[in-house]
């Protein structure tokens, strides 16, 4: 798998202050450059963000019009959330977030799944077609 | 006006009939399989723009028959993803499923059998080949001087076997050298094709004149076509040996990686 750290730049967006804290203090511990925010609101930065999390408790409104703003920023997205049906995955796939799974608490968990996404942005960005 | 041909692959007689029937009421091409090696061999003897596969095959009540997604798997193997975009239509539209069929094969959707609706398939499928497949099904093909696509893919080496006159290759290859003209000039109303000789490498040469709408006919094209892998190695030639070498801006290349099934093609103007 490819290793991505000291350069790649990461922000953590959540409400649940506990979750926020040991996702990003995990992510540090790996090597990421990382950057968190605790509400949806709109002021992130623009450039040079490798990947963006958003750990929600289900994807709402509020969590959809975040999700769609920044995809319209072009920025690469992983979707965290607790409660997560098959039709809010389908939907988030068909938007063009990098992917979307049920939120760990565990932060190997978390770090690997940053790698994965991260790799897979990697190797989309090197495809010719 | 060509048709947009769909493959269905279903183990339900029921859901192949009624969606079979639902598509060529609306004018498309479709033919239907039951089964992972009925699939695979319409893929290798017709052309398909689009499929909708079922996950599960043969014995619904085997949660880990996944034959719809071998399928998937196969179509990434032999390079198709572009050229034959995917709608998956299952009972069995589990999260896992979800993201090995959106993230590992990139389908076009997902719709779920238990919320099935005719409007909403034929939605998908309208959408599918509006924004995803990018064919030009209205293209005019002019052929000049008495030749045609038959006669343009004679000789060409595909996958190991020179297509020759008469055999089932040789009809598929020419209705795919068609398709790939439809998705080359994806906005113009016309082309004139000439063919010119080609070389010794089992790849064909055709001159383009496009027409387009309001702008009428713009600059000849000159696309090299044939089995994608020669292609891949022609390209990286041309920029190894020939790029350098024509100056000036007067020769611009493509190499835009646009293929049906078979065939790929590299362009320049």
């Amino acid at each position: 798998m490819m290793s991505f750290s000291h350069s790649t730049r990461i922000l953590v967006i959540g409400s649940q202050p506990y979750w926020r804290h040991i996702s990003t203090q995990a992510l540090r511990e790996a090597g990421f450059l990382v950057e968190e925010y605790d509400d949806y609101c709109m002021r992130f930065p623009k450039e040079n963000i490798d990947l963006i999390l958003l750990g929600c408790i289900n994807v709402g409104c509020a969590e959809l019009q975040l999700i769609t703003h920044l995809l319209q920023e072009k920025h690469h997205l992983l979707v965290l959330s607790s409660y997560l049906s098959p039709s809010t995955m389908r939907l988030l796939y068909l938007q063009g977030v990098d992917e979307v799974v049920n939120k760990p608490y565990n932060s190997a968990v978390l770090v690997d799944l940053v790698q994965q996404v991260l790799g897979k942005v990697a190797l989309h960005g090197m495809s010719i077609f | 006006m060509k048709q947009g041909r769909i493959l269905i692959v279903d183990d339900a007689e029921t859901w192949r009939t009624e969606i079979a029937e639902t598509l060529r009421r609306k004018g498309y091409l479709v033919e239907c399989a039951s089964t992972i090696e009925q699939a695979l061999g319409l893929l290798d003897t017709a052309l398909f723009h689009l499929a909708i596969l079922d996950i599960c095959l043969q014995d619904n009540s085997n949660p880990n028959n996944t034959d719809g997604l071998e399928i998937l798997q196969e179509l990434k193997k032999r390079k198709c993803s572009e050229a034959i975009k995917v709608i998956m239509l299952s009972g069995h539209d589990t999260k896992e499923h979800l993201r090995k069929t959106f993230k590992d094969y990139s389908v076009v959707d997902f719709l779920s059998k238990g919320e099935f609706n005719k409007k909403i398939l034929l939605g998908e499928v309208r959408e599918a080949f509006a924004a995803k497949v990018n064919i030009n099904l209205g293209l005019d093909i002019r052929w000049q001087k008495a030749s045609s696509a038959e006669d343009a893919v004679l000789n060409l080496e595909i996958n190991g076997t020179r297509v020759a006159r008469g055999t089932a290759l040789h009809s598929l290859i020419a209705l795919e050298l068609e398709d790939l003209l439809c998705r080359l000039f994806y906005g113009a109303e016309s082309i004139i094709v000439r063919p010119i000789i080609p070389g010794l490498s089992a790849t064909g040469v055709l001159a383009i004149q496009p027409f387009y709408p309001q702008i009428g006919a713009k600059g000849t094209v000159v696309v090299k076509f044939g089995n994608l892998h020669k292609i891949d190695r022609e390209s990286m030639n041309f920029k190894k040996y020939i790029e350098h070498t024509v100056g000036g801006g007067r020769i611009r290349y493509y190499h835009n990686g646009r293929s049906s099934p078979c065939l790929g093609s590299s362009t320049c103007d």
